[in-house]
């Protein structure tokens, strides 16, 4: 084929390393390709032990969230609701020696502290996890919204769409306490004077929606900010704890409703 | 004019993706492409003409263009690297391959001898720059989809093509001064094919580098 052995010798030896080459280059090529696979995996891997972590770190802190809170309304319940019971007893003993003029004094005083038994009582069960767990959602947020409607500052109105069920009890109290954060927020930063709150259950989904006529605000003000409320915050954490879409719409001067929608509730 | 050869009409399909999909879209530096490759099949085209029409050397024409080729690709290559020392590594070496050109062009091979001095070095700046851009994508911390990456292809296409002729080309001056055509044929039909393969991992790069930009 060569016209003399020199040219052979030399071109068959360029061609061997020719070969050679592109032969490591496909092995490059395809080590490239399982390293990345390889990769790939140990990284998804790492993401998926992440949100593990997150998530238990959620589920903490809301377990110690709600074990402080339970703490609070038995001490509530079994000291100062103590307490209170028993100056009402005193203010009885003393009512039937005094004057007429004292004895009207001392049955309004009776009354008040009946209405601060009675209020410590709805705070407490209000704050009590299982009693939540025990009453059900709608109970639970029925009593929550009367207590509002008695202070008479404020109109309140549940609606229910659909026929009620009981969601998992952890779910049930994550709910409530994200929509007790979403009243509290209502009242304290939109100034709402009404607030409708809404339960629809569906037969995979529940949605509870929160709506307000307070001063809302520009969503895209929320979003820019570095500074998003606390409260909005661990809504969020609490809604990605039992895997619920949170979304808060507002216009400004037109209140804001929160919704927060739990998928595959059975 | 005679008939074109194949891989010819493989830089003009790369042409073809790059205008389709290069046009309008400012994805630095996959961008650069749609000129490099207009150049690109200009210059072949051009070069063809002289060699086959005219019977004219069109070996001058290569000498400005090939260092262009590498200077380009050194770019592109230091463009998309992520890692800072590599990127230093490259644009450093590209440089000095840029001025090594220069001065073998102007001063020791010339415009009429083909500067297989700037081609040796060109060549092996390419296998070095192809490394480091897959030893970049191995370093990083993000999910990487190789199959979807620009500099994957990139650097595959020029590995192949600097492989195919890197070990011919330190021969080069041996068989240009004992007239082996032979070996030259050989060889210039393997370096053909490695432009097949160059210019298909390029317009794979292109596709991958616009799929990316609308996923963003």
């Amino acid at each position: 084929m060569f016209p003399n052995t020199e040219e052979e010798n030399l071109t068959t030896m360029i061609l061997l390393v020719t070969i050679v080459l592109i032969g490591f280059v496909c092995f490059v090529v395809l080590l490239a390709y399982l390293f990345t696979t390889k990769k790939n995996k140990l990284l998804r891997e790492k993401q998926l032990m992440q949100a593990q972590f997150k998530q238990e770190l959620l589920q903490t802190q809301i377990e110690i969230q709600s074990q402080t809170l339970q703490t609070v309304s038995q001490e509530i319940h079994d000291n100062l609701g103590q307490v209170l019971s028993l100056i009402k007893l005193n203010l009885g003993a003393i009512a039937a020696t005094e004057t007429a003029a004292n004895q009207t004094k001392l049955t309004n005083t009776k009354q008040l502290v009946s209405k601060a038994i009675g209020d410590l009582r709805e705070l407490s069960q209000s704050l009590y996890g299982n009693k939540i767990a025990e009453l059900g959602l709608v109970q639970a947020i029925d009593n929550e919204l009367k207590i509002l409607q008695n202070s008479g500052q404020f109109k309140t109105s549940l609606k229910i769409t659909g026929n009620a069920f009981k969601l998992n009890p952890q779910k049930e109290i994550v709910v409530f306490r994200m929509m007790q954060e979403s009243i509290n927020n209502a009242i304290k930063h939109a100034r709402a004077k009404n607030i409708e709150v809404g339960l629809k259950y569906e037969a995979a989904s529940f949605t509870l929606s929160i709506t307000d006529d307070g001063i809302g605000f520009d969503p895209a003000d929320l979003k820019s900010s570095t500074q998003t409320g606390m409260g909005l915050k661990s809504m969020k954490s609490r809604a990605r704890l039992i895997g619920a879409d949170f979304s808060v719409n507002s216009i400004p001067g037109q209140g804001a409703t929160v919704s927060v929608s739990v998928p595959d509730v059975s | 004019m005679p008939s074109l050869p194949l891989y010819f009409y493989f830089e003009a399909g790369a042409l073809i993706i790059s205008a389709f999909l290069l046009f309008k879209f400012k994805n630095k530096p996959i961008h650069w492409f749609l000129p490099f490759l207009f150049l690109m099949v200009c210059v072949e085209f051009f070069g063809l003409f002289y060699q086959r029409v005219l019977h004219k050397p069109n070996t001058w024409l290569y000498n400005i263009t090939i260092p262009l080729e590498y200077v380009f690709y050194g770019f592109i290559i230091g463009s998309l690297c992520l890692t800072p020392a590599f990127k230093k590594i490259i644009f450093w070496l590209t440089g000095l391959l840029a001025a090594w050109a220069i001065i073998n062009l102007f001063f020791i091979q010339g415009f009429n001898n083909l500067n297989t001095n700037t081609l040796k070095a060109g060549s092996t700046c390419m296998l070095i720059f192809s490394c480091l851009g897959l030893l970049d994508l191995f370093r990083s911390d993000e999910h990487t989809t190789l199959l979807a990456n620009p500099l994957f292809w990139i650097c595959t296409g020029l590995l192949f093509f600097n492989a195919g002729e890197f070990t011919y080309l330190f021969f080069f001056d041996t068989f240009l001064s004992k007239g082996w055509d032979q070996t030259a044929r050989l060889f210039g039909s393997i370096n053909n094919k490695m432009i097949f393969i160059l210019y298909t991992c390029i317009s794979i790069a292109i596709i991958c580098s616009r799929i990316q930009k609308k996923k963003t």
